[in-house]
């Protein structure tokens, strides 16, 4: 446990833990009259940071070009990457200019559209069910 | 001899431009090159022949109208009798050391009209009887081009109209290839496919009129793509800007072909459309000289594709 950091940050919360039983608590514990119970503590994530995480940009990108509907894009923009700036690091690296006053929606949008929508628009126009004649 | 029409649905995209400065640079560097303008609007004319002259010399019997029309009177005339040389075009040809010919067939602003005339000619009693009239009416101009008086030349560029209509079928028909200026944005990628969708289809159904079972054999064709050239290219450090690539790298990803080298947006240089009768690739506008070298190097990319 000495070389394990999660550990050691677990013997320190039992530590903490045990400072504030009292004799009381403990014969109520032997009577089966209490328990013990881990309670989470509702955390206010900080801002972009806590949902940060490497994404894996090429991967992402793979998965996109692959979809075959514009559903499935946005849902895996919300999955891979549902903030503002991880969509514009996206955008970037897709060489897709992107105006600064694009919400995430639109973000989500121009996106999709260059890497699924360009694809059923051309199979929309070149299969023979869409000739009037 | 290459036989390349040079199409898209889409009006104003640089067609005429891209034919012109092709044509005059192809036949700068010593080729023998055929211009034949099948635009309504006649703008390769125009761009290489005034109006006035156009009316007094050519508008009457000298154009590709003319030669449709001929048909209709049952007496078919020689297509190669409507070959001219532009005057201007032609001196400052001669200027230039080694120098090939250009010479063009003018259009007509009534060639519109020879559509209703050729579609009169399609449909029969029969299948059979169809099936020949629609391969003759669309191998017109290939049986024309096929005559000995057109053996010598090397490439022959064909500006069809905005549209997929018989007299642009004709053109299609008749080429070896095919080359699509295109503007890098919405309206035009869906322009691409629509174009692949009519060639695919023409292709399709005249492969499959081809084929009769007896009586005159008739060659399947099988025009290629061979790319699209951008045109009206916006730069920025030496780039096409932002806003044009994402359409560009769509119609590569789609399997297109795709020039290296695309038309630069000038309106101060291209704008006046030819008004000169020397396309921009023949100036000798000092301003005007890294265009030139855009061109002449979008020119040996069309070289090094159709094999010249």
């Amino acid at each position: 446990m000495a070389d394990d950091p999660s550990g050691r940050a677990l013997a320190r919360a039992l530590a903490t833990f045990l400072r504030t039983v009292t004799d009381d608590d403990v014969r109520a514990l032997e009577r089966g009259e209490a328990r013990i119970v881990v309670e989470r503590k509702a955390t206010r994530q900080p801002r972009g940071a806590a949902r940060r995480r490497d994404i894996d940009w090429d991967g992402l990108r793979e998965k996109l070009v692959q979809a075959a509907s514009r559903e499935e894009g946005l849902a895996l923009l919300e999955e891979f990457a549902p903030l503002r700036d991880q969509l514009k690091e996206l955008a970037r690296r897709l060489d897709l200019p992107t105006p600064k006053s694009d919400n995430v929606e639109r973000l989500r949008d121009r996106i999709v559209d260059t890497t699924i929508g360009y694809r059923l628009r051309s199979n929309a126009i070149r299969s023979s069910d869409s000739n009037p004649s | 001899m290459h036989v390349v029409s040079v199409i898209n649905y889409k009006g104003g995209v640089g067609k005429t431009t891209l034919t012109a400065n092709l044509g005059a640079e192809l036949a700068a560097t010593g080729r023998k090159v055929l211009l034949i303008d099948l635009d309504p609007q006649a703008s390769l004319t125009f761009s290489l022949v005034t109006p006035e002259a156009w009316r007094k010399e050519l508008s009457q019997d000298r154009t590709i109208k003319n030669w449709y029309d001929s048909f209709t009177s049952g007496a078919p005339a020689d297509l190669s009798t409507f070959t001219l040389r532009p005057r201007r075009i032609t001196q400052r040809l001669r200027a230039c050391s080694g120098a090939g010919t250009l010479k063009l067939i003018p259009s007509h602003l009534g060639l519109i009209n020879v559509d209703l005339e050729l579609a009169s000619e399609l449909g029969g009693g029969s299948l059979r009887q169809a099936k020949i009239k629609y391969l003759r009416v669309h191998r017109r101009l290939a049986d024309a081009l096929a005559a000995p008086a057109f053996e010598d030349w090397d490439v022959i560029l064909i500006d069809c109209p905005p549209n997929f209509n018989i007299v642009t079928k004709t053109a299609i028909v008749a080429s070896d290839n095919v080359l699509i200026p295109a503007k890098a944005d919405y309206l035009s990628t869906l322009g691409i496919d629509y174009l692949r969708r009519s060639l695919e289809e023409l292709v399709s159904d005249y492969n499959d009129y081809a084929q009769l079972d007896s009586g005159e054999p008739s060659a399947k064709i099988d025009p290629q793509i061979l790319g699209v050239v951008f045109t009206m290219v916006q730069y920025y450090d030496q780039r096409p800007i932002a806003a044009l690539r994402p359409y560009m790298q769509q119609t590569r990803n789609l399997g297109v072909p795709v020039f290296d080298n695309m038309i630069r947006e000038n309106k101060t240089y291209f704008g006046d459309g030819g008004q000169q009768g020397i396309p921009l690739v023949l100036s000798d506008q000092s301003g005007a000289a890294y265009l030139v070298s855009e061109l002449e190097s979008l020119v040996a990319e069309f070289e090094a594709e159709v094999g010249l």
